[in-house]
């Protein structure tokens, strides 16, 4: 990553005083800079032919569409960008949805300005953040079998399988590495690694799910 | 049946008297058709009707018929004299020795007729259709054979026809005599139809005779062994399905009868015995025949049962009590009262079918009445009213019978399988509706168990709205109205909202393993917060996770309290470290849930938490109490330990 450069950013959200607070947090850091903002997904999906950012930041709520059109969107188009699920609650449900279309981290809309740039700077770094229920989730996604948690998911390596396993018990990274004897740095891209299996993984089935209907043609 | 010049004649009733190439074919297949016995009534009578046709077609040719004998009973070892009272007697010739004990010794006297030589010089033969006595041939008067020892210790009847050698040397021109003596046991007797002949030409009336009068009772005795065997196995295994165990027992009493065919000769002092052997078990095939005639049609009738039964027991029985006297009548009156059963008991069964139609008992009934037919032809044949010499063809009808038969218990027994496979389908089902009536019933308790689950949840997160976000909600805007409030405690009032409304989020998780998940997310929402003011974080749960399930009302109880705790550990505590624990431990042989907050800061006031409590620790103490919990508030040396215990015991997932 060039640390030179600054790191540019697109906004999605609907509503403005987040909007603002968000602009204002990233202009406080000259590390950033926001390159544009949408309120609908139909200017995100148009922004997004011309203007390239590294992160983008998505609202599910859109007025006109679901957030994870524009999600899905961007990582087709974008493919090397981050995305970004900004939500209030950080439910997994949410999330997790969020991340089958291709999100690779998610904000809590109360996140106070300070944390929001080490959070976006984390995520350029390789890391993705994730809770304890998101990875529950993500690991019943996996498997969609009765054991759930009998044998580990196939699609994933046995390391990643395992760091999701001790998150969703609860640990932090911190205490992951330790306890598999790496170190705290390696547990992030881990979590990214899940999140970008898991998309291309749902995409895949998503597509055989629709040829099997009939919907497209393969 | 005419003899000679038959050949160009066209016989209506025997069409097979056309040439001898067709007649040697048609004999041949015949032949086929007599091992092959079983295989159907017409074949049968066609044969019987051959077999005679046969004969005729050899006199035609170059066989004469002796029509002619001398007959005078002398017990002579030597040929009775020509001025013995001999008489001129056509044959064939019946002789009945009415209520005599020992055997009569019978002459015949035939002159044979000039027949010329064979230019082959094969030797001529002397065929003698029926002789059922132990005899001597002379040709004349030198002894040509012995058709079995003339003694009086066996005790012969010859089922089978005789075909004698006479030699070449011996014949005379210008007339032979031959000589017949026989040692006769039989009540009935006499010498059958007798040709002279080539032996080419004589040998297939010979073979054709044997065929029908011995090997076809053979094949009759095998035939209802294997027949009778097998349906007795059946009524063994199901003696409810008499009508099996009475076909059986006849078909096997058919069987051994006809061992009395087979066996010819028998030591004359065991003749009495052999006698009652020969009415035990035509008596019993009769007998059970006319049971299973009757059960056929469904009656049951026990006194008629019984009364036969004992009826066919009383003949074998009078003639080993009462000896040889009464044979004569047994054999006129008891054998010929069956003739009068038998189609008694075919009638019963005869109505029913004609009334109930069931192709079983027509069938039954149609070969018994041809063996009946047949069994009526032996009876006159014995009586003397049928020419005496042709053969007994009850043997012949017998088996046709018993076919018949199996066909009904066979017809009986698939359509039991049949029924047997109807019953399992109408079974299956019936277990399909029932199975869709539980389905239903299931769905429909399902979903009120869903409905009921939804509006407990409901009301849950209703009382939750109402004791956390809501009561929040308005003591923060009281805070602010009253001015107490500067931006930063509102942020903090509004912050604390939010993560009040993320717990209860979280704690609608509903899989037993989420409880962890959601405590976690709550440590994972938390951590960066002590991590701002330099505290660390210790995670101690379970290796395997939990997988008991914790109440539902119970998980945003106890992530609250928890929440509780690491609120105060992080405000007032001034701790370096602070531990989370949770465990299942064994509590009075109950499971327990521990969860156990620690922190090494300043610790609770001195009183504790029993006086003067903050509100925050009333309120955890609430929340325990409400989900049935145990609270402590442990004052250490270094910090404050807060465990709570929820008894996990008879909880249904």
């Amino acid at each position: 990553m060039a640390s030179d450069r600054p790191i540019d950013v697109f906004l999605v959200e609907d509503d403005p005083e987040f909007a603002r607070r968000l602009a204002a947090a990233v202009a406080s850091d000259p590390g950033f800079r926001l390159v544009g903002t949408a309120a609908t997904a139909a200017e995100a999906l148009e922004a997004l032919e011309q203007v390239a950012a590294d992160i983008y930041l998505v609202d599910l709520g859109l007025p006109d569409a679901d957030g994870t059109v524009v999600i899905a969107a961007v990582r087709r188009r974008r493919p090397d960008a981050d995305i970004v699920v900004v939500t209030v609650l950080g439910d997994d449900p949410h999330v997790v949805r969020s991340i089958e279309c291709g999100a690779t981290g998610y904000l809590l809309k109360d996140v106070t300005p300070k944390e929001l740039v080490a959070r976006l700077r984390e995520l350029r770094n390789g890391g993705s953040p994730i809770s304890p229920l998101i990875a529950r989730r993500l690991l019943q996604r996996l498997r969609p079998g009765p054991a759930a948690d009998a044998e580990p998911p196939r699609l994933l390596s046995p390391r990643e399988a395992e760091v999701l396993q001790l998150v969703a018990k609860g640990f932090g990274f911190g205490e992951i590495a330790r306890l598999l004897g790496t170190s705290e740095q390696t547990i992030p891209s881990h979590v990214k690694n899940i999140y970008r299996k898991l998309a291309v993984h749902s995409r895949s089935e998503a597509v055989y799910e629709a040829s099997r209907l009939g919907i497209i043609r393969l | 049946m005419r003899r000679a010049g038959s050949g160009s004649s066209g016989c209506s009733a025997v069409p097979l008297l056309v040439g001898s190439a067709a007649i040697e074919g048609l004999r041949r297949r015949l032949r086929r058709a007599g091992r092959a016995l079983a295989r159907g009534v017409g074949v049968l009578a066609a044969a019987l009707a051959v077999g005679a046709a046969a004969s005729a077609w050899a006199e035609s040719v170059e066989v004469r018929t002796i029509a002619q004998a001398q007959f005078v009973e002398s017990a002579s070892e030597t040929l009775p004299p020509d001025d013995a009272p001999w008489t001129s007697r056509p044959l064939p010739d019946r002789v009945v020795r009415e209520g005599k004990a020992e055997p009569a010794v019978l002459w015949y006297r035939l002159a044979l007729p000039d027949i010329g030589r064979d230019a082959a010089g094969a030797p001529l033969m002397l065929y003698m259709q029926r002789l059922d006595c132990a005899t001597r041939v002379f040709l004349n008067g030198s002894l040509v054979t012995t058709l079995e020892s003339p003694a009086r210790t066996s005790y012969v009847r010859w089922m089978r026809p005789h075909l004698v050698v006479l030699p070449e040397a011996m014949l005379r021109d210008g007339g032979n005599v031959v000589h017949i003596r026989g040692l006769c046991w039989e009540r009935v007797t006499g010498l059958g139809q007798v040709l002279a002949g080539p032996d080419r030409a004589l040998r297939p009336v010979y073979e054709e005779r044997f065929f029908w009068q011995i090997t076809a009772a053979q094949i009759s005795t095998v035939f209802g062994c294997l027949a009778g065997g097998f349906m007795l196995l059946v009524w063994w295994r199901r003696r409810k399905e008499v009508e099996y165990g009475l076909f059986g027992a006849a078909a096997v009493a058919w069987a051994l009868r006809s061992v009395t065919f087979v066996v010819e000769s028998v030591p004359a002092d065991l003749w009495l015995y052999w006698r009652a052997y020969y009415y035990a078990t035509t008596g019993a095939v009769l007998i059970f025949l006319s049971l299973f005639f009757l059960r056929l049609a469904g009656k049951r009738w026990p006194r008629v049962e019984a009364a036969l039964i004992a009826y066919g027991i009383a003949g074998p029985l009078a003639l080993l009590l009462a000896g040889r006297i009464v044979d004569p009548a047994l054999a006129a009156w008891w054998i010929g009262s069956f003739l009068a059963i038998i189609p008694a008991t075919l009638a019963v069964l005869g109505a029913a079918a004609l009334r109930e139609r069931r192709t079983e008992q027509i069938a039954v009934v149609a070969a018994a009445g041809f063996a009946l037919a047949l069994a009526f032809h032996d009876f006159l044949l014995d009586r003397g009213v049928i020419t005496f010499g042709r053969p007994f063809a009850l043997h012949l009808g017998v088996p046709i019978m018993l076919l018949a038969m199996a066909w009904a218990m066979t017809n009986r027994f698939v359509g039991t399988l049949a029924v047997a496979e109807n019953v399992n389908v109408e079974l299956a089902r019936r277990i399909r509706e029932k199975e869709a009536e539980l389905a239903s019933n299931f769905a429909r308790l399902a979903e009120f168990e869903r409905r009921q689950a939804v509006a407990q949840e409901r009301e849950r997160i209703l009382q939750d709205m109402h004791d956390g976000l809501g009561s929040q909600l308005v003591s923060s805007l009281s805070m602010v109205e009253r001015g107490v409030a500067g931006p930063r405690e509102v942020a903090t009032l509004l912050r604390e909202c939010l993560d009040d409304m993320r717990l209860a989020v979280d704690s609608l998780a509903s899989e037993p393993e989420s409880f962890l998940a959601a405590l976690g997310a709550l440590r994972y929402r938390m951590e960066p917060r002590f991590a701002a003011v330099g505290v660390r974080f210790a995670w101690r749960v379970p290796e395997d996770g939990l997988t008991d399930t914790i109440p539902a009302a119970a998980r945003l109880q106890l992530l609250r309290i928890v929440q509780e705790s690491l609120t105060n550990a992080l405000r007032h505590a001034d701790a370096q470290e602070v531990s989370v624990a949770v465990s299942v431990d064994d509590e009075a042989g109950a499971a327990a849930l521990r969860i156990r907050v620690e922190d090494d800061g300043k610790g609770l006031p001195e009183n504790g938490a029993a006086r003067a409590p903050g509100r925050g620790l009333r309120n955890m103490q609430t929340r325990a109490r409400r989900i049935g919990a145990r609270i402590e508030f442990v004052r250490r040396d270094r910090g404050t330990r807060i465990e709570v215990r929820l008894p996990l015991a008879a909880q249904p997932a």
